[in-house]
């Protein structure tokens, strides 16, 4: 089996306007979140998993920094969007250009509620990683089964 | 240089390594850029630190390799899984008309960019005409 990662053929998401969107959220130290559509080649990819405090939410977004991303969050969906640029070079001849440039959008749907004033983000060396915490709702509708001793 | 030798893809790019996804290689996007002086190679390899990129160039191919430091629990279950987190390996036949020891390497959010001087000999003129 091969181990490829999505090669460079990942549509662009032209961010259109910014109409779409809904809820401008603001956090200290943290770009603000909104809402857009989703799309099964997104960019940029996702990996996400839970544990039992919060939910984790990574992209790996090589080349940006996290002032040029924009991430949103609007009731249960979480936008990631920005652009990538490109070398603007007249005199450059491109042989090869496998590495996704322009506009991208990425919403996901979360799977449950999460305390938006408590959301993180990092990126480092080009992975964005976002942890959520899981709303006091959601912790408490775990029931803890415990096991009976006989 | 023509075009074709450094932009040929080798099929050794992606490797399956035994044992976990974890031991997988990754094959990195790339894009290759011809200027006047140089050849520049892009490569995206999120995840990677700088101190852990390493390139090798010798007999015209030139290989890129980038440690990623694992950075998920382990065993943890996906709710969505779309890429693998692994090491880089990438190898591009570059040809004879670099000038290796002027290579240059910066690297930074996640995106190794190689400069490739060309040799003289390579390098376009511009031919002068001159009016009689």
């Amino acid at each position: 089996m091969l181990a490829l990662r999505l090669n460079g053929s990942h549509p662009i998401h032209n961010v259109t306007s910014d109409a779409r969107r809904l809820l401008d959220v603001a956090f200290e130290g943290f770009p603000r979140m909104a809402f857009g559509t989703r799309s099964s080649h997104a960019f940029p990819a996702i990996n996400v998993w839970e544990d039992a405090e919060r939910l984790h939410i990574e992209a790996e977004l090589p080349g940006l920094r996290l002032e040029e991303l924009e991430i949103l969050l609007a009731g249960d969906a979480l936008t990631i969007q920005g652009e990538r640029r490109s070398e603007q070079d007249e005199e450059a001849t491109r042989h090869r250009v496998e590495r996704m440039t322009g506009s991208f959008r990425r919403v996901v749907q979360l799977p449950f509620e999460v305390d938006a004033d408590a959301v993180e983000a990092t990126l480092r060396d080009g992975v964005l990683q976002l942890m959520l915490p899981k709303s006091a709702r959601v912790k408490a509708r775990r029931v803890p089964v415990k096991a009976s001793q006989a | 240089m023509t075009a074709s030798s450094i932009e040929r893809p080798n099929n050794a790019d992606v490797q399956r390594v035994e044992g976990s996804p974890r031991d997988r290689l990754y094959r990195p996007d790339v894009d290759i850029v011809e200027r006047r002086d140089e050849w520049t190679v892009l490569v995206d390899m999120p995840g990677v630190c700088a101190d852990a990129v390493d390139i090798q160039f010798e007999k015209g191919t030139l290989s890129i390799d980038g440690k990623v430091q694992p950075r998920h629990p382990r065993d943890v279950g996906y709710l969505v899984k779309e890429y693998g987190v692994g090491d880089f390996h990438r190898t591009l036949a570059v040809g004879d008309a670099i000038d290796s020891s002027r290579i240059r390497a910066d690297f930074s959010e996640g995106v190794l960019t190689l400069h490739l001087p060309k040799t003289e000999a390579v390098k376009p003129r511009r031919i002068s005409v001159e009016a009689n």
